[in-house]
C-alpha cells in the first residue's frame, strides 16, 4: 500500500488553461509535472515540427536506441491524460500563432522550444562542399528534413568539436555498419554510410583535456569502437600536469581525466579505422580543390600558435547549438531575457521557459528533466498564490488554428505514423524506419 | 500452499523513498530492483527511470544509507559512467535500477531520491 505522507497539490485553482511551446523532454517533463500538482489544469503542447519529443527525434544517435526510452514515459503522459492534454504539432510559434495570442488564450505559456540552431563555422574556405555542420549531420541520420547527403568517398575526415555531438558524429561514421542497420537509422542514410570509405577522423577541440564538454559514457564509447583504434593525443607535459592535479579534483572530473590518460596509447592498434582526439587546435581555413570541394583544413595551435595542415574530403563542426529567441520575446545579449531563473517578464499572463531555449544550451536529458519538474514546482506554487480572477475563462487558440485552417497533427496523427514506422521497421528488420515526410503522409492518408 | 504465502511473506520488505518534501513507504519484494518498486507501486516521483533500467539516463539516482551501500557490490563501470553525470552526486550514490532488493535489507530500507530535490536556480 502507497502512504502518501505529504504530497503539494494545488486544488484550489480550477481549470487554469497553460499552453507549452515544445514538446522535445523541457516541454513534456515540465507537463508530466504539471498533470500531478494542478490536477484540475488544462494544457496544450504546441510544436512546429509534424511530430513529437524533439531532440529525442531529431538529435539523440540512432544507436543510443535507451536514451530514446523517454518517448515511452511521453506516449503513457498523452494516452492517460487525454481529457486534459493536447497536442498540436506542425504549428510554429511566431508564424500560425504569435506569442502574444497565446499570452492572451492561457493563464500560463512555458517557453520550452529549445535552441535547435547548430553554430556556424566562420573562416575562409567554410563554404566548401563536404564542409557541413554537425546539426545538418545529425539532422541526416536521424532522417530529418535536410537537403543535406554528405559525400562519403575520402579515407580521412576531420570534425571539429570537443563536445557528444563530435563524439556521436564520429560514432555513426565509425560504427559497423550490421550493427547501425538495426536502429532506427533511415535507409537513405544507410545506403550511404555502407558505400563510406571514411576510415582515419581526426576530432579538434580549441582548448585541453580539462575543457573537454564531452562525457565519460559517450568518450567510452568511441574508445572502444570495434574495428576502430582510438585515442587520444595528450602530450607527455600535459599528461605529467592532468597526473598531478588529479586527486584534487571531483569524481566524475578525475574519472573522464584518467580515461583520457589510459587511451593515449590505443587499444586495437591493427584495427582497420582509426580515430584520434586532438585538443588544443582551431581551424583557420579550408582548403578548396577547384570543384569547390574541401581537400584540407589549416589548423593552429591555440597556445604556440604551431600551423598544422590535415587533408580531408570531409569536415563536419560540432561547435555547439545557439538560441534563437521567439518573435514577441525581448533578449539580454543574445540569451532570453529572465526575471529569475525561470520566469519570463510579462505584461498579460504567466510566463516561464526551461530547457535549452532558457540558458545555454547543453546540459543531457536528464538535466533538462529534473529543472523542468523545478519549473513545474513554480508554477503551482504561483498558482497556489495568485489564483487568477478573470471576468471569463480562457479558451485556448485552438479555435485560432481551426480559423486560420492550420494544418496541425495531433498525437493521434503521431501514433498513426509511430505505428506504420514500426511496421516498416519490422519488415527491414530493424527498430522503424522512419517516415521523412510526415505532413505530405498524414494528409494522404487523411484523402 | 500455505508454505506458499509464508515464503511470500518472508519475501517482502519496507522501503521508504525519501525526497525533499515527501516520503512514501511501500513494501517491496526481495529481488526486485529499486526502479521496480517505484514502477510497480506508482510511486509519483517524476522521470524516475526514463531509460527503463538500461544504464543510458541517471534520472533513477539514489542515495543509500552507508550501511546498505556497503552491503552491495560496488558499482560497475558503466553504472559509476552515468552516475557521473547525477546532480548532488554522493559517495553513497546508486542508481536505483541496479540496486536489486535482497533478504539482508530486512526488515526495511530507506533511500533518498535527490533529483527532485534539485534546485534549479544553480543552472
Ligand atoms: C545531437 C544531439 C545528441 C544528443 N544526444 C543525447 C543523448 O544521447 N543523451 C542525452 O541525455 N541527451 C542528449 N542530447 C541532449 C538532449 O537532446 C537535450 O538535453 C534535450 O533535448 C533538451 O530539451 P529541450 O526540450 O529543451 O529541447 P528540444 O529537444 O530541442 O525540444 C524543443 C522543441 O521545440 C520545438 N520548437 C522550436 N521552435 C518552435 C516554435 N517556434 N514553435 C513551436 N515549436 C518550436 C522544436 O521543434 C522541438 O520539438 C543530445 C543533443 C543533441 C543536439
Ligand atoms: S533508469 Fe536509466 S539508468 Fe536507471
Amino acid at each position: 500500500m502507497l502512504i502518501r505522507r505529504t504530497f503539494s497539490t494545488v486544488k484550489s485553482f480550477k481549470n487554469a488553461k497553460i499552453a507549452i511551446i515544445g514538446s522535445g523532454p523541457a516541454g513534456l517533463y515540465t507537463c508530466t509535472g504539471l498533470i500531478s500538482r494542478l490536477p484540475e489544469c488544462f494544457i496544450d503542447v504546441f510544436d512546429r515540427s509534424p511530430i513529437p519529443y524533439g531532440l529525442v527525434q531529431h538529435g539523440v544517435a540512432p544507436d543510443h536506441f535507451d536514451v530514446k526510452r523517454c518517448a515511452n514515459h511521453f506516449e503513457k503522459l498523452f494516452t492517460e491524460n487525454s481529457d486534459r492534454l493536447s497536442l498540436f504539432c506542425n504549428v510554429s510559434i511566431g508564424k500560425d500563432l504569435t506569442f502574444e495570442e497565446l499570452c492572451r488564450d492561457y493563464d500560463a505559456v512555458v517557453l520550452a522550444y529549445g535552441a535547435n540552431k547548430a553554430r556556424h563555422l566562420n573562416i575562409p574556405g567554410s563554404d566548401a562542399i563536404n564542409c557541413i555542420s554537425g546539426g545538418d549531420f545529425v539532422s541526416w541520420y536521424n532522417g530529418a528534413w535536410t537537403t543535406l547527403s554528405p559525400l562519403l568517398d575520402d579515407e580521412n575526415a576531420i570534425i571539429i568539436g570537443n563536445g557528444n555531438v563530435a563524439l556521436d558524429c564520429s560514432r555513426i561514421l565509425l560504427s559497423p555498419i550490421e550493427k547501425l542497420a538495426q536502429t532506427d537509422i533511415p535507409e537513405n542514410a544507410l545506403k550511404v554510410l555502407r558505400k563510406s570509405k571514411v576510415k582515419n577522423i581526426n576530432i579538434f577541440g580549441r582548448r585541453g583535456p580539462r575543457e573537454a564538454s564531452f562525457t565519460i559514457k559517450e568518450l567510452r564509447e568511441l574508445l572502444n569502437l570495434d574495428q576502430c583504434s582510438s585515442s587520444t593525443n595528450i602530450t607527455d607535459e600535459e599528461a605529467k600536469e592532468i597526473t598531478n592535479l588529479i586527486p584534487s579534483l571531483e569524481r566524475p572530473s578525475k574519472r573522464i581525466l584518467q580515461l583520457m590518460l589510459d587511451r593515449r596509447q590505443p587499444k586495437n592498434v591493427d584495427a582497420p579505422m582509426k580515430c584520434t582526439i586532438n585538443f588544443h587546435h582551431r581551424p583557420v581555413e579550408v582548403e578548396k580543390d577547384s570543384k569547390n570541394r574541401i581537400k584540407g583544413v589549416q589548423m593552429e595551435h591555440s597556445i604556440t600558435k604551431e600551423s598544422l595542415h590535415v587533408p580531408c574530403g570531409l569536415l563536419i563542426y560540432a561547435i555547439g547549438y545557439e538560441n534563437v529567441i521567439l518573435p514577441g520575446l525581448e533578449s539580454s545579449g543574445n540569451k532570453l531575457l529572465l526575471k529569475d531563473w525561470c520566469r519570463v517578464p510579462n505584461e498579460i499572463t504567466k510566463v516561464y521557459a526551461t530547457g535549452w531555449c532558457a540558458h545555454s544550451p547543453t546540459g543531457v536529458i536528464a538535466s533538462t528533466q529534473s529543472e523542468a519538474v523545478a519549473v513545474a514546482d513554480e508554477i503551482a506554487k504561483d498558482f497556489a498564490e495568485h489564483s487568477i480572477q478573470k471576468e471569463e475563462e480562457n479558451k485556448g487558440s485552438k479555435w485560432r488554428l481551426d480559423d486560420r485552417k492550420v494544418p496541425y497533427l495531433t498525437f493521434n496523427d503521431w501514433k498513426y505514423v509511430d505505428e506504420c514506422e514500426k511496421t516498416m521497421g519490422k519488415i527491414l528488420g530493424k527498430l522503424r524506419e522512419k517516415i521523412q515526410n510526415v505532413s505530405e503522409f498524414i494528409s494522404f492518408s487523411r484523402r | 500452499k500455505r508454505n506458499f504465502a509464508e515464503k511470500r511473506n518472508l519475501d517482502k520488505l519496507l522501503v521508504t523513498f525519501k525526497t525533499a518534501g515527501d516520503t512514501f513507504e511501500v513494501e517491496g519484494t526481495v529481488g526486485d530492483s529499486l526502479l521496480d518498486v517505484v514502477i510497480n507501486k506508482d510511486i509519483p516521483l517524476d522521470g524516475f527511470g526514463a531509460c527503463e533500467g538500461t544504464l543510458a539516463c541517471c534520472t533513477c539516482h539514489v542515495i543509500l544509507q552507508q550501511s546498505h551501500f556497503d552491503r552491495l557490490a560496488k558499482p560497475e563501470e558503466e553504472e559509476m559512467d552515468m552516475l557521473d553525470l547525477a546532480p548532488e552526486l554522493s559517495d553513497q550514490s546508486r542508481l536505483g535500477c541496479q540496486v536489486i532488493l535482497s533478504k539482508e535489507d530486512k526488515p526495511g530500507i530507506t533511500v533518498f531520491v535527490p533529483s527532485i530535490t534539485r534546485d534549479a536556480r544553480t543552472i
